[in-house]
């Protein structure tokens, strides 16, 4: 992995057009500010992989609604 | 905005996470019935998945997203009513175990008929709520 020092306000860069920025931060939580083409998803990492195994763990399932609860009456 | 097409095509730029090619779905809801909540998401592209969504209104009254700046310009949205906003669910041992991913919402432009999951701020639980837990009274 590659490690660089960077000072509050000062910035990388990942190719042309993805910049990350060192923000102003307090004790032991860093704030980022990024800046990337739409097209680039972002997302926390812990998140990013709990979302992936989840994604993969329900696109297995059957196309049927069986096992799935009806909605709620009152919310009709 | 619900939607009342019975199969559209939708496509995700960014790929969903655990699936980063699969771009192509199509989206179809499960049922002729009204009150069905229920919807398939199925990848036109090889090996990509096959996920059941839902309505979060049917089970979670309360639940609202937040849509970033970068999401509303790359699904083109220009208004709330465009917005299709479903949840996938999965299911469990039995129906009392089928739980909801709140983490992780799916944002649908009916209009443009782009998409993107998102992910929320929150805790790790809310990959799986209890599908059935959250009733409104």
């Amino acid at each position: 992995m590659l490690v660089l020092t960077r000072k509050i306000g000062e910035s990388i860069r990942i190719g042309h057009d993805i910049e990350v920025v060192v923000l102003p931060s307090s004790g032991d939580q860093v704030r980022l500010g990024i800046s990337a083409p739409r097209h680039v998803a972002i997302h926390r990492s812990e998140v990013f992989e709990r979302l992936a195994q989840e994604n993969l763990s329900s696109a297995g399932q059957g196309d049927d609604i069986e096992g799935l609860p009806p909605a709620p009456a009152s919310a009709r | 905005m619900a939607h009342n097409n019975d199969l559209f095509e939708v496509t995700f730029p960014n790929g969903i996470p655990g699936f980063p090619e699969a771009r192509r779905f199509s989206l179809a809801r499960l049922s002729d019935d009204p009150a069905n909540p229920y919807s398939v998401l199925l990848s036109l592209d090889e090996l990509g998945p096959r996920m059941i969504l839902a309505d979060p209104n049917a089970f979670f009254p309360d639940f609202a997203v937040d849509i970033d700046d970068d999401v509303v310009r790359l699904l083109d949205i220009e208004s709330p009513e465009e917005v299709l906003l479903l949840i996938s669910v999965r299911k469990g041992r039995d129906e009392a175990g089928a739980t909801a991913n709140l983490l992780g919402p799916f944002v649908i432009n009916l209009r443009t008929r782009i998409a993107a999951q998102i992910s929320q701020v929150g805790d790790l639980s809310l990959l799986q709520v209890p599908l059935v837990a959250v009733q409104a009274v």
